[in-house]
């Protein structure tokens, strides 16, 4: 997949209020009456940029919607996205993605974006305690999750995620629990559950640095996580991301692609792209973007050249599922497992970091928790050039 | 040559920061010592720390033609002295080489404990002291008070000039008062040569480049000298003086400074205060107050990476060359590998060398906290002269443990008086006597363990004092103390560089406190990793920094993964600067954690 089509992303910036815990590129709504109308000519306007750039070469097999709040936009500001996308590639039949808070989806609107080949669903549920979601900045109750679900069902959505958060101030495991069970009563065919990061620019970062935040021990967010692992597993969810459960065939293959490696293409402010060798991403502030855009100009912010970690990259994301299969390894790079990356192998699996499995290499489930410490030894391998490879400073 | 009587040799003694470099650079130029387009901001601090801190180190010397009022050309030779305690017998010996010094007062700061302690010591010194308020540029300058307290030290009023280093308001004046007031030098042109050695600093071509002020006799080119409390002959292949610049000359004569060059390969061959003569001519008594540099302050230097270990004693050894006061020695650690234990004269000078091993050889120093010199007798009668704390003898084969103990001297406004006694108190001090020199004005002096003063005394001096206290001290004599080793254990092993020495009543609170301090420096390992703090196999102090349960990314998507690959990258450079000790991963820093956790 990785090597046939590429993905695309679309950043929709704005939002009603905004979270405690977020740092994405999200900003609250302008009063300016034409901010949706002038952002979308813009995105409009890169798309057809990338295109004339010659950047959107391979088919588009997916396409995701995310934010913000993409359905803070009238419904036509997305369908005229998705329409001018279809119009450089984007496949008939391509997972479509938006993702949506609780609340603001009316029947018309979600009928409006499943005509339109939107196939797939992501709700902000975030947990379903009225109590949390008040402490944490959002604006929706556990009921409008229902009504969501019923409301995208019924519409004829029929591929489903929730996101859900665990490792919240003043959250219990009965809230989570709580959560699971309503999650697997909706019948939803995706479930998304992140740890909270505390993200020093947000409300939860400053009030953290300040004492002020009652966050659950850290013995008491992995007991959170495990026990999310073990009632989705019994409720017939695959774990097939660190944070991302699924149904079979309910998988994302945005991200899938994503975690393969593969290129994509966002659009909008702050929107990045990994086009193969390097990555690149936008300018953060919407007006400026849709400044820039207005007057023809480039919006690139900044850029990485990543050749040179390519390997060392795959093998971080690839760690992402759990799963290394040494095999794609060599397919997506010409070059043996057991040439580049020797060392940090034998560390690895010396140290049960890893266990083997045919051609794959698989993440043991005591050793999730600590994914960082098994890639750190691979993105340094990875990055070494043929010839100067030396046995792995690490000896653990 | 000038006949004697035109010759005045002299120094510059201040408080740190008030502004004798920059009077330094005013002289020079003003009496086209050096060609003003050639003059870089104080010409005499050349070493870039030294630029950078504002203090100087290596005293250097300019001599200075003036035409004074009478129309004949004087010759004035500065002799710079280095600016800080550490460097007090240094300072000492370049006073011995003049007849007189210029006291600088800052104009807005006044009076402080090193203005005092160079006041005494150049009237112990026999020389002519001239007062100095500088910065009268200043707006805050306070004239009628710096007056004032001058006068206090019994100047009169018309004897204290004002100038202004930065613009050269009165410099003039000032070099007219040098002729006028200092002494031309005395001594016996036709006696044995002596000549003392008051500085000295390591030519990569030359070889050793000797200091010298005549005080008897003179010197040519060829003729071999001797030094009298070293004992080494050499034959003298240069002479010459400073203005500042070398200018290579024949013969030096008595009451003149210059320097000497005999291919002498390093500076500990020619210590500072050691007297030069001649060898087929000897002096029959040396120059008086030649002391050899006892470093005080000893502190272990590792190689960050063990395979730097021959850059960092190469490094040290060409230190060395110039750097008499620097010793060092092979130690190996059982944490740290392979490095030295070197020896200081304070505090200061061991930030210097850390400082110029890091940026002029680039080696990645891991320095542990520094200790004093403890004297130890055993039971059975052995002496031992304990420098590194894991060499501290076992608790019950000690008969008595002596330190080392100095005079301090603190000058605070008198409000701070109560505040200053309380620190002096809580390390340890003993009164000595308390005076008010001028109004407002307190003179402090503790008696005090050198080891006591020797991490936060300054800064907490400050603190406790709004930034108004200053100290000097020195070393007075040694004490009998009740001291005792403590050992850290990390996951129940001993780290040998952890070790510290301190007196048995706070033991338990140091211990803690390094405990403490290193729970919050040691990242979180895959295992429970226990701390102790232990003293004669008695636990004092207990932490635990508790096994990593999790380090993961929650979220890695599309626009997270630059960020989150260089998060990991950080993460991963961090824990190639630590030192493994046994399974823990230990950050550089912790070994110098003690002197953090003697402000909890």
């Amino acid at each position: 997949m990785a090597t046939v089509g590429m993905g695309v992303y679309v950043h929709w910036p704005y939002c009603p209020s905004k979270c405690a815990y977020c740092d994405f590129n999200a900003y609250l709504l302008p009063r300016r009456e034409d901010a949706f109308s002038s952002y979308t000519a813009a995105l409009v306007a890169e798309i057809r940029q990338a295109q004339r750039d010659g950047e959107l070469t391979s088919p588009l097999t997916t396409a995701a919607f995310g934010g913000g709040t993409p359905t803070l936009f009238p419904a036509g500001d997305l369908l005229r996205v998705l329409a001018e996308l279809r119009g450089v590639g984007l496949q008939a039949g391509a997972e479509v993605t938006v993702e949506a808070n609780p609340g603001d989806l009316s029947a018309t609107a979600l009928r409006d974006l499943a005509q339109a080949g939107v196939s797939r669903l992501s709700i902000g549920a975030q947990t379903f305690s009225d109590r949390l979601l008040g402490a944490i900045g959002r604006l929706h109750t556990a009921e409008d999750v229902v009504q969501a679900v019923q409301a995208a069902k019924a519409a004829g959505l029929a591929r489903l995620n929730l996101d859900l958060m665990y490792g919240l101030p003043e959250q219990t495991e009965a809230d989570v629990e709580e959560a699971l069970n309503r999650s697997i009563a909706l019948d939803v065919g995706h479930i998304s559950a992140y740890a909270l990061e505390l993200e020093p620019a947000t409300v939860f970062g400053r009030r953290a640095r300040q004492g002020k935040l009652a966050l659950p021990s850290e013995a008491a967010v992995v007991a959170m996580g495990d026990r999310i692992e073990a009632r989705l597993t019994e409720a017939g969810y695959r774990r097939y991301e660190f944070s991302n459960y699924a149904r079979p065939g309910q998988e994302s293959q945005h991200n899938q692609a994503v975690w393969q490696r593969g290129r994509y293409r966002g659009f909008g402010a702050g929107a990045h792209s990994f086009l193969g060798e390097r990555r690149f991403w936008n300018l953060a502030s919407p007006e400026l973007y849709a400044r820039r855009l207005a007057e023809g100009q480039s919006v690139v912010a900044g850029e990485e050249d990543v050749s040179e970690l390519a390997m060392g990259e795959w093998v971080y994301l690839s760690l992402r599922t759990l799963v290394i299969d040494r095999e794609r390894f060599r397919q997506d790079f010409g070059r043996a497992w057991s040439d580049v990356f020797p060392a940090a192998t034998a560390w690895a699996l010396d140290e049960g970091w890893l266990l083997e499995a045919g051609p794959c290499l698989l993440v043991p489930p005591g050793r999730r928790w600590l994914l960082n410490q098994v890639a750190a030894p691979f993105l340094e391998e990875g990055r070494r050039r043929p010839g100067t490879l030396t046995p792995s400073a690490e000896t653990g | 040559m000038h006949p004697l009587s035109r010759i005045r040799n002299f120094s510059i003694v201040a408080h740190i920061d008030h502004g004798k470099s920059t009077l330094a650079d005013r002289l020079i130029e003003l009496t086209g010592a050096v060609e003003s387009r050639r003059m870089v901001a104080q010409v005499l601090d050349t070493m870039d720390i030294e630029r950078e801190r504002g203090i100087t180190i290596k005293a250097q010397t300019a001599r200075l033609p003036f035409v004074a009022a009478d129309g004949e050309t004087y010759t004035l030779n500065l002799i710079d002295t280095p600016g800080h305690v550490d460097f007090s017998y240094e300072v000492s010996r370049a006073l011995a080489a003049c007849e007189g010094v210029l006291l600088v007062v800052d104009a807005v700061q006044g009076l402080e404990a090193q203005t005092l302690a160079h006041f005494y010591a150049a009237m112990e010194a026999g020389l002519v002291v001239i007062p100095v308020i500088n910065k009268i540029d200043l707006p805050h300058a306070d004239l009628p008070r710096v007056q004032a307290d001058l006068e206090q030290l019994g100047f009169l009023a018309e004897e204290v000039l004002a100038v202004s280093a930065k613009d050269g308001r009165g410099v003039r004046e000032l070099l007219q008062a040098l002729v006028d007031r200092v002494p031309p030098p005395q001594g016996d042109p036709q006696a044995p040569l002596r000549a003392l050695v008051f500085d000295s600093h390591y030519d990569p071509y030359r070889g050793v480049i000797a200091h010298l002020r005549l005080v008897d006799g003179s010197v040519r080119v060829g003729q071999t000298i001797r030094l009298m409390a070293k004992g080494g002959e050499y034959s003298c292949d240069q002479l010459g003086v400073f203005t500042p610049l070398a200018v290579p000359v024949e013969r030096l004569e008595m009451g003149e400074v210059g320097f000497l060059s005999a291919g002498i390969r390093s500076v500990a061959e020619v210590p500072v205060g050691d007297t030069v003569t001649l060898a087929e001519r000897p002096a029959a008594v040396p120059l008086a107050g030649y002391r050899p540099a006892v470093p005080m302050v000893f502190a272990g230097l590792y190689p960050a990476e063990p395979a730097q270990y021959d850059v960092l004693k190469d490094a040290l050894e060409k230190l060395r060359l110039n750097d008499a006061a620097l010793s060092f020695e092979p130690e190996t650690s059982t944490a740290l590998g392979f490095g030295f234990r070197a020896g200081f004269l304070g505090l200061l000078h061991l930030e210097v060398v850390q400082e110029r091993l890091e940026r002029e050889y680039g080696v990645d120093l891991v320095t542990t906290a520094p200790h004093v010199v403890y004297q130890v007798q055993l039971t059975d009668g052995q002496e031992l002269s304990i420098d590194n704390p894991s060499h501290f003898p076992r608790p019950e084969t000690i008969r008595e443990v002596r330190e080392p103990m100095v005079e301090a001297t603190v000058f605070a406004p008198s409000e701070a008086v109560g505040a200053v006694m309380e620190l002096a108190q809580e390390r340890r001090g003993s009164f000595v006597t308390l005076e008010y020199p001028t109004p407002g004005r307190a003179k402090l002096v503790y008696r005090l363990p050198l080891g006591e003063i020797m991490y936060d005394f300054f800064d907490q001096l400050k603190s406790r004092s709004r930034g108004y206290a200053s100290l000097d001290y020195r070393l007075a004599d040694v004490a009998v103390s009740d001291m005792v080793k403590v050992d850290v254990l990390l996951n129940g092993e001993a780290v040998d560089a952890l070790s510290f020495v301190c007196h048995r009543s706070e033991a338990e609170r140091r211990g803690r406190g390094l405990c403490q301090e290193l729970r919050r420096l040691i990242p979180r390992q895959l295992f429970e990793v226990p701390i102790q703090a232990a003293a004669a196999s008695r636990i004092l102090a207990r932490e635990t920094i508790p096994a990593m349960r999790k380090d993961v990314l929650a979220k890695c998507y599309g626009g997270d993964i630059s960020r989150k690959r260089k998060l990991l990258e950080k993460q991963r450079e961090g824990k190639r600067r630590m030192r493994r000790v046994g399974r823990v991963e230990v950050p550089q820093e912790a070994f110098m954690a003690i002197l953090k956790a003697e402000r909890s």
